[in-house]
């Protein structure tokens, strides 16, 4: 299933709602933090000035008498948004009101409260306000304590009320600042994240791009990234190791396909047309050269069929060898037969250098394929009236052993390409005796049996050294 | 006409040559790129058959330098090669068809007689001058539908000739075109061979008929 999420869009939403809860939770906090000061500070607005009222209030030998005028404090008397008090004498019995209240009445409690109590109430005007309810001992006249009037001193109640609609359109301005400002810091912070993100992303998203231009058409792009951040260097660097792998597997299976291709195609070809010419013309065509060339053919096929299968075999494991004790000596011997003939007509010379009586202990068949595949290609490509050198030598209780002949065009730059399967220093691949799978076979012989193999090239002469054959051990 | 085959592998090289011999072609043959040049470069072919693995000289550089000497022999590519990267490089650098191993004879003869049709700008495998008709692929020449019997080269020299309408082909040209690059046809030989195809040619009727140009050469009018 095709992704639908990017990373920058993951991140986005991500941060979005985790600032945006944050924000939510930070400005509701922050608010009921203002309403409740703002109350508070109403609170004591209101207090204080029924502080004052009570302060205005004594009580004499006459009575009590309240020393207020409109023309102090004119909020008490005017039409629009006026404030409202009331005294009630203990019993419940009013004792005075502001002017504001008409014939209307604040709401008395009928407990008394020697503290005050605040409360929110529909003003007498309909208005949302607040009053302050407190009960106060009346100031004493001097004259009248100097009387000893202390005993028949009576509690009285003030009620003191105001609208709080400015209080409370200041609290609605302010959730109306926090509500706006909410989304627009979001949108700030959208901003920035994604910009960030975006930033942040974009030597991925080079990778991302340069990485879709890569196909199998074209392996040899790699990735760069202009100024990229140390996280990405890394990555980077890992992802070019890795399409130095794949071209290089990529070119080494289209070189072998191409190979292959050349190896079966030619000879498929050859039998093709002369089957194509000997029908079209059976009494012109010379039936005996066409049955040793259509059996060339088939040798030729043959032999690149065996080797591939012999090497897929060897591949999957799929040999079966015993070890035996083997004379070295004679089984060079043996095998150099096969090549004498082919030796001889190039003039190449065999250097046996192979001591006597020294055993291996390993697999006879594939020792056998080892070597034979060593020395064909060594009469193959020896140059002409040459020397054939086949030494051995005992280092750390192993034994070497070593092929070397003269070569006629190779390069030190050929050597790594010598093990893969099918490659040939001649580009025609021409020879009907050698299709370029020896040394492969050969070293995944050695890898079945265990042997290290070399090869070496040093003044014309390639060397091929196998080590790692363990000796047979003479009992006395 | 005249095939050259430019083929490492000598059987198949050897079953080119004896199929297009057979078919009435004159086929020389080499068997690496450096001798591939050297005849191109030195004889007039109709055809090259090029592969691209050669020794010596690989086959993509033989088409270089015979594009870049300007010779213009169409030239088909045969190889075993057949990734579309490597079709597209022989045709870019100048090839003019590409065949992959392995292939039909029948179908690499095909390709050649469409090389041909196109070079000498004919719909079809036959070449008309008054009554004479010549069928490059039947290498049969008639007049009047009537088939006229040539020997070999009598037919081979009719052809070049009807190929080349108007053109004056000097005899060495003309002996060139009528046997193996090793060998030569002198022009007593040419000569004879050509009052034979006048005879035959009057004989059945044909209003049209080889003329020589003294000093230059001879030519069929149109």
């Amino acid at each position: 299933m095709k992704p639908k999420i990017t990373i920058s869009s993951q991140i986005l939403k991500i941060s979005i709602a985790g600032v945006g809860i944050f924000l939510i939770l930070t400005s509701f906090t922050a608010f009921k933090i203002i309403e409740q000061w703002l109350l508070d500070g109403f609170d004591n607005n209101l207090l204080t000035k029924a502080r004052v009222l009570i302060t205005l209030f004594e009580k004499d030998e006459d009575g009590f008498e309240f020393e207020f005028a409109d023309e102090i404090m004119p909020e008490f008397s005017r039409t629009e948004s006026p404030e409202y008090f009331q005294f009630w004498h203990q019993n419940g019995d009013n004792f005075e009101k502001s002017e504001s209240l008409f014939d209307s009445e604040l709401p008395y409690a009928e407990e008394l409260v020697l503290n005050h109590r605040f409360e929110d109430i529909i003003l007498p005007n309909g208005h949302r306000g607040r009053m302050v309810q407190i009960g106060f001992t009346p100031h004493l006249d001097d004259d009248f304590i100097a009387g000893d009037n202390l005993s028949s001193t009576e509690n009285l109640v003030l009620v003191l009320a105001r609208e709080k609609i400015s209080l409370e359109t200041l609290l609605r301005t302010i959730a109306i600042v926090f509500f706006l400002t909410i989304p627009s810091i979001l949108l700030i912070i959208a901003s920035i994240i994604r910009f960030a993100v975006i930033r942040g992303l974009k030597p991925l998203n080079e990778v991302n791009t340069q990485l879709s231009e890569i196909n199998g058409h074209d392996l040899s792009k790699r990735i760069v990234i202009q100024s990229p951040a140390v996280d990405h260097e890394g990555v980077v660097s890992v992802l070019n190791q890795v399409l130095d792998r794949i071209q290089q597997s990529f070119q080494r299976e289209q070189r072998f396909s191409s190979d292959v291709a050349h190896e079966l195609k030619t000879p498929i070809a050859e039998l093709m047309n002369m089957a194509e010419v000997a029908a079209k013309w059976p009494l012109k065509v010379n039936h005996e050269e066409f049955y040793i060339d259509a059996l060339n053919s088939s040798k030729k096929l043959q032999l690149i069929v065996d080797s591939l299968l012999e090497m897929a075999r060897c591949k999957t494991g799929g040999m079966q060898f015993a070890f035996t004790n083997i004379d070295l000596q004679c089984q060079i011997n043996s095998i150099l037969l096969k090549y004498e003939q082919s030796a001889l007509e190039k003039d190449i010379v065999f250097d046996n250098n192979m001591k006597e009586d020294l055993q291996i202990n390993t697999s006879e068949l594939v020792l056998d394929m080892i070597l034979s595949n060593l020395l064909s290609n060594a009469v193959e490509y020896s140059a002409v009236d040459s020397h054939i050198e086949i030494d051995q030598w005992l280092e750390s209780d192993k034994v070497t052993l070593s092929i070397s002949n003269q070569v006629r065009n190779l390069e030190i730059e050929d050597l790594p390409h010598m093990t893969e399967s099918l490659w040939r220093k001649d580009q025609s691949r021409s020879s009907d005796n050698h299709i370029g799978l020896g040394l492969t076979l050969v070293q995944a012989y050695c890898e079945i049996l265990e042997l290290e193999m070399d090869i070496r090239l040093e003044l014309k002469r390639l060397t091929v050294s196998i080590s790692g054959f363990s000796p047979v051990k003479k009992h006395m | 006409m005249k095939i050259l085959i430019v083929e490492d592998s000598e059987r198949l090289r050897r079953s080119l040559s004896k199929g297009f011999t057979e078919l009435g072609y004159v086929v020389d043959c080499a068997g690496d790129g450096k001798a591939g040049l050297s005849f191109a470069q030195n004889f007039e072919y109709d055809v090259i058959i090029l592969d691209i693995m050669l020794p010596i000289l690989d086959g993509i550089s033989v088409l270089k330098e015979l594009r870049d000497a300007r010779i213009a022999s169409n030239i088909i590519i045969l190889s075993a090669k057949d990734q579309v990267t490597d079709r597209i490089s022989g045709l870019n650098l100048g090839a003019d068809d590409y065949v992959c191993k392995p292939f039909s004879f029948d179908e690499l003869h095909a390709r050649i007689l469409t090389l041909i049709r196109r070079t000498n700008s004919l719909k079809s495998n036959t070449i008309e001058t008054g009554n004479i008709r010549v069928d490059i692929q039947l290498k049969q020449v008639s007049v009047k539908d009537k088939i006229v019997k040539f020997t070999h080269m009598e037919y081979s020299i009719v052809e070049k000739l009807a190929m080349n309408l108007n053109k004056i082909i000097s005899t060495r040209r003309l002996s060139d075109s009528l046997c193996e690059s090793s060998l030569s046809v002198s022009s007593n030989s040419i000569e004879v061979h050509i009052s034979s195809v006048r005879k035959k040619l009057k004989l059945a009727g044909a209003d049209n008929t080889i003329e020589t140009k003294r000093s230059f050469g001879y030519v069929i009018r149109k």
